[in-house]
C-alpha cells in the first residue's frame, strides 16, 4: 500500500502537541515566577531605600548634635542639635507613632510640624543609645553610640521583608566627651 | 520516496529547539533584574559596615589612632590602632582590610588617611567577591 503524504498523521499531530505543551508550559511558568520575582525585588528596593534615608537622616542629625545627652525610649529617640540655616540650637524629636495602617516614623524639629519619614512599613524598631567606657591607658576612651534595629515589612507581601541592624557614632559628640 | 507537502516530525522538533534556545537569553535577561536588586542590597549593607568602622575610628582622640595596615581579624580586636575594642554589628559578617596613613607637614602628623575596604558576596551563590573601598581623612585638632 503506498500512502501519499498529503496530511500529517494522527501520531504526529500528538508528538508536535505534547512538545508545544511542554515548551508552553514552561514559558507560563517563567512569566509567573518572573511576575512574583518583580513585586518582591520591587517591594524590597523600596524597603531598603525607607531604611537607607531613615538612617542617613538620622546620621546627619546626630552630626550637628551639640549635647550628648541623647534620650532614647522605645518610641522616641531625642536630642539637641545645631540647626545650620536658623543658628539655633533646637530639640529634634524622631518618634515611632501607630496609625490605622500601620506603625510610621515622623521626625520633628523644634517647633515645625513633624514630618513622616517612613510610612506605614514598620514591623519593629529598636534605638538604643549606649555609652561604652574602655580602660585603656593612658587615658580612658568613651565612645557614645545609638544602636538600631529596623525591620520593614512590606504590607502585602509578607514574606518579603527587610532588616537592618546597625549602630551610629556621632563623631563630633565623641571628640567632645574624650 | 517522500514528496514534500507538509513539515516532518524532525523540522518541528528543530524549530522548537531553535525557539527555545532565541528564547532563553531573553527570559535570562528578565530574571537579573531581581538579581541587581539582590547585589544592591549587599552594596548597601557593605557601604553601611564600612561607615560604622569609619565612625568608629574618627571618634576615638587623633593620637590614639595609629597608622599601618590591618587585617580583618586585627579590625575585629582593635586594639592594634584604636586602643579600644571595634563594636561590630552588621560588620561581623564582612572582610575587611583597613589602611591608616599618616599625612606629615615638617615631620608633624596633621592628617590621618583612613581606607577601609570591605570585601562582601554581591549574590548568596556567586563564587566571586566583590569588594568597597571609603577613604576619609582625620584633623590633628589637638594643636
Amino acid at each position: 500500500m503506498k500512502r501519499t503524504k498529503k496530511a500529517f498523521t494522527l501520531i504526529e499531530i500528538i508528538v508536535v502537541s505534547a512538545i508545544s505543551a511542554v515548551f508552553i508550559t514552561t514559558v507560563v511558568m517563567l512569566l509567573i515566577n518572573f511576575r512574583k520575582g518583580y513585586s518582591k525585588s520591587e517591594y524590597s528596593g523600596i524597603l531598603m531605600q525607607e531604611s537607607a534615608l531613615l538612617i542617613a537622616r538620622i546620621r546627619t542629625d546626630l552630626n550637628n548634635a551639640v549635647d550628648k545627652q541623647i534620650y532614647s525610649s522605645e518610641n522616641q529617640l531625642v536630642f539637641n542639635a545645631y540647626n545650620n540655616t536658623k543658628g539655633i540650637v533646637e530639640p529634634i524629636v524622631y518618634s515611632l507613632e501607630k496609625t490605622s495602617q500601620g506603625h510610621i516614623i515622623t521626625r520633628k524639629e523644634g517647633n515645625e510640624k513633624a514630618r513622616t519619614i517612613v510610612k506605614n512599613n514598620v514591623a519593629s524598631l529598636t534605638w538604643q543609645t549606649k555609652l561604652d567606657v574602655y580602660d585603656t591607658k593612658p587615658i580612658p576612651v568613651k565612645r557614645l553610640s545609638i544602636d538600631f534595629d529596623i525591620l520593614l515589612e512590606a504590607p502585602n507581601v509578607a514574606e518579603k521583608n527587610f532588616r537592618l541592624k546597625t549602630s551610629i557614632f556621632p563623631a563630633r559628640l565623641n571628640k567632645q566627651i574624650n | 520516496m517522500n514528496n514534500k507537502n507538509g513539515i516532518s516530525l524532525i523540522e518541528i522538533i528543530v524549530a522548537t529547539g531553535l525557539l527555545a534556545a532565541v528564547l532563553a537569553p531573553v527570559f535570562l535577561i528578565f530574571s537579573s533584574g531581581n538579581r541587581n536588586m539582590e547585589m544592591t542590597e549587599a552594596e548597601f549593607r557593605a557601604h553601611n559596615c564600612a561607615i560604622e568602622i569609619m565612625e568608629q575610628i574618627i571618634s576615638i582622640p587623633y593620637k590614639h589612632i595609629k597608622s599601618g595596615s590591618y587585617t580583618s581579624s586585627e579590625v575585629k580586636n582593635g586594639l592594634s590602632f584604636a586602643n579600644s575594642p571595634i563594636l561590630y554589628k552588621i560588620s561581623e559578617n564582612y572582610d575587611s582590610e583597613l589602611k591608616i596613613e599618616d599625612i606629615k607637614d615638617s615631620g608633624k602628623s596633621i592628617f590621618k588617611k583612613i581606607i577601609v575596604k570591605i570585601s562582601y558576596q554581591p549574590t548568596k551563590n556567586s563564587a566571586i567577591k566583590r569588594s568597597f573601598t571609603l577613604k576619609t581623612m582625620v584633623a590633628n585638632e589637638t594643636n
